[in-house]
């Protein structure tokens, strides 16, 4: 890190400095290193599954071996990837986008980041210690008590999660904390950059929902370790139980997944669409509609579990109607490009591209809340060419754009296009073959978690294409990593506002000073830089309400 | 210390559904191992420990630096006469044999009560600290700050308790 460009006057920053820094952007830079460490190692988790995968009866993998690797890949690329990048980034721009010199608590904010890295140890160190982790990455009961998994895999897997989460909701508290006290004057909350009202809200959501997973492996724990029987159907105890307090956690995680990266796009399409975001009150109140429709929701994981019909039906309608807010969204982000006058960048790319993504895997979700069709999906490729879509296409998509975005304010150097095009394509291509085609597998029947498949008409084939696709995809992100480093040592400079864009980060120098602001500028409207540079056609002109001073 | 406490809520309301969930299958063992009038007398002793806090506090905001000391004392001497309790109760069961692997009863009681007395014990080691703040050099604000905060924390703990003991104690004996 010391070839980091840095602001004029500083001294470089040595290797003690960031080990020990507390400066919300350090902080941050931190956490999107250590995740992409992270991304590697669940990406060679998946390359390892696709090799294994690519023709029936293969033997790369033991079976056992494979479960390993399924469970870590699904771990590693939630709790170890997707939450801590957003997160990472949320710590780098709220400050900055509210005008403030950090976050609330920048010393808690350091020990949320160091529980990542000890939390992902601990899981890792389970390889080293009888195995890692086999039952999936959300451990049903029975098969995570002791006497259907004995080795200490599962501890690992527990106690890491609790560390992992203990930091997020360390994180959570700072972010509202920070959104609520430190923005500038004039910053009201109905003038929130849409990412730090999807951070705020986001926030909110984990503090709710992690308490869940945490009450859950506790006891697991007291399960796996003191002998207790919350699971354990031989003496009393409900492997139901373990699924439900899993899923009323696990389904508003999958939207504080994805939170931050509606929030990117709607900070990057307007830009590069040259117009305000269509709707942003629509955009801000569905994001609070998801939010709590999210915690009602979760039986649809359990749809095969023979529930009862009143429980079908009413966790199927409130699966359908949580679709209603997603796609306010997405037809709020197409009317912004309507009209606008679009700059095709890298970012710009990866976020169209997100938008056709996404909106496919939130279709594929829907499809699940039909319970019929969840019955006979459940548990297949289908569920897993789901997840991806929304996932990867979705959040992951929104990240390279917010990389090829916010890279620039973060280091001082632009990514190059050139590279960047390469990026996008060879992802594009190869994340649609890879997962694709999954679909189509799903409905051909082939289950999820399977080592290998026979050989039936269609299948082999089908997931050689997927492990084609998934070559393609790795070239994508060599493609990306090559320009993250040659860009870092060798980019062209970047000015404070290289997109010309509207929100507070833009408005100091790339990278910010210390305490980020010579002076923070006035903030009258959604966007002060527009009102700076525009003095003939500010945005307060619109508003109804009186232009406070 | 609110959005801490939001948290924590969810948290012990997860704990507590458990124990309701499995409540059929362990309440005869509930009915005949735990005495409601010990657990009165220690509840009394953890609910005078929130008035103890919140003279504390009173003294933390007034700035008298005697009657803060004694309040936060008198506190801790609460809180730990409370946990001297539970410590009790559970030697009491595990000599009967009742423990974490008994059945649907220990787990889940154990589990509970014990959460929440790790969290009691916390306050308490914060209690401490919040007593040394002054010899550590905290101007008299940045105490009453301090002081404020954690009887928000300690508030709780006495709340979760009041549901913890309803649902626990009272519902298996009324």
């Amino acid at each position: 890190m010391t070839g980091m460009p840095h602001s004029a006057g500083q001294p470089k920053a040595g290797l003690l400095d960031w080990l020990s820094t507390i400066d919300h952007k350090k902080v941050a830079i931190l956490y999107l290193i250590t995740s992409l460490f992270f991304f590697v190692a669940g990406g060679l988790e998946a390359m390892a599954m696709r090799t294994q995968l690519a023709w029936p009866n293969l033997k790369f993998l033991s079976p056992e071996t494979y479960n390993q690797i399924f469970t870590m890949h699904g771990t590693t690329m939630i709790f170890l990837v997707v939450m801590p990048v957003l997160i990472g980034f949320s710590v780098y721009l709220v400050p900055l986008m509210i005008g403030a010199k950090d976050m609330a608590f920048p010393r808690l904010n350091a020990l949320s980041y160091w529980l990542f890295p000890c939390g992902g140890f601990l899981l890792y160190f389970s390889f080293l210690a009888g195995g890692a982790p086999d039952a999936g990455w959300f451990s049903y009961a029975p098969l995570s008590e002791k006497t259907y998994s004995a080795h200490a895999g599962l501890d690992y897997w527990a106690l890491g999660l609790l560390l992992l989460g203990s930091g997020t909701i360390a994180s959570a508290i700072n972010f509202v904390v920070t959104i609520a006290t430190l923005r500038a004057p004039g910053l009201t909350i109905r003038r929130l950059p849409l990412f730090v009202w999807m951070t705020l809200v986001n926030s909110v959501l984990t503090l709710v929902a992690l308490p869940a997973l945490n009450a859950a492996l506790v006891m697991l724990l007291m399960d796996r370790l003191l002998q207790a029987h919350f699971f354990d159907p031989a003496h009393g105890g409900s492997p139901l139980l373990w699924q439900h307090y899993f899923w009323i956690f696990g389904h508003p995680e999958v939207y504080i997944m994805v939170l931050p990266a509606f929030g990117m796009i709607s900070e990057i399409i307007p830009v590069f669409s040259r117009k305000p975001i269509f709707g942003y009150g629509f955009v801000a109140a569905s994001t609070l509609a998801i939010a709590f429709l999210s915690y009602g929701v979760w039986v649809h994981h359990m749809f095969a579990v023979a529930l009862g019909r009143l429980f079908l039906s009413v966790f199927a309608a409130m699966s359908m109607l949580i679709a209603v807010p997603t796609g306010v969204k997405i037809f709020s982000w197409t009317a912004t490009m309507l009209g606008g006058s679009i700059r095709f960048t890298t970012a710009m790319l990866f976020a169209v591209a997100f938008l056709l993504e996404f909106t496919v895997g939130g279709l594929s979700g829907v499809a699940f809340a039909t319970v019929p069709i969840d019955w006979q999906l459940t548990d297949t490729y289908f569920v897993v060419a789901h997840f991806h879509y929304v996932l990867f296409g979705g959040t992951a998509f929104a990240l390279f754009a917010g990389v090829y975005y916010w890279f620039p304010k973060m280091s001082g150097r632009l990514l190059d296009e050139t590279l960047g095009r390469w990026n996008f394509w060879l992802v594009v291509v190869g994340f649609n073959l890879t997962f694709f085609v999954q679909h189509i597998l799903g409905l051909m029947g082939m289950p999820r978690r399977v080592y290998t498949y026979p050989d039936l008409p269609g299948w082999g084939i089908l997931n050689l294409v997927s492990s084609f696709g998934a070559v393609i995809l790795v070239f994508g992100v060599i493609a990306f990593c090559v320009n993250l480093v040659i860009s870092l040592a060798f980019g062209a400079r970047a000015s404070a506002d290289p997109w010309d864009a509207w929100t507070l980060e833009w408005a100091t120098s790339s990278p910010p000073p210390a305490e980020n602001f010579e002076q923070v500028p006035p903030v009258h409207s959604r966007r002060p830089l527009w009102d700076l540079k525009h003095p003939e056609s500010p945005d307060w002109a619109l508003q109804d309400e009186v232009v406070e001073k | 210390m609110a959005m801490f406490l939001l948290n924590e809520a969810v948290f012990f309301f997860m704990l507590v559904v458990a124990f309701v969930y499995f409540r059929g299958s362990s309440l005869p063992v509930a009915a005949q191992n735990l005495s409601l009038t010990t657990a009165t007398i220690y509840t009394a002793c953890l609910l005078a420990s929130s008035f103890t806090m919140w003279r504390a506090t009173a003294s933390a905001v007034s700035e008298h630096a005697r009657s803060l000391r004694s309040w936060l004392g008198g506190t801790v001497v609460l809180g730990a006469v409370f946990l001297y309790g539970q410590a009790e109760e559970f030697s009491r069961l595990f000599h009967k044999n009742v423990n974490f692997s008994q059945g649907s009863f220990g787990t889940t009681f154990f589990t509970l009560t014990g959460l929440h007395g790790l969290h009691v014990l916390l306050g308490i080691l914060l209690l401490g600290a919040a007593l040394c703040l002054p010899a550590a050099g905290y101007s008299s604000g940045r105490q009453a700050v301090a002081v404020r905060t954690l009887a928000l924390y300690w508030y709780f703990v006495d709340l979760v308790w009041i549901g913890i003991f309803s649902v626990v104690y009272l519902w298996t004996f009324l």
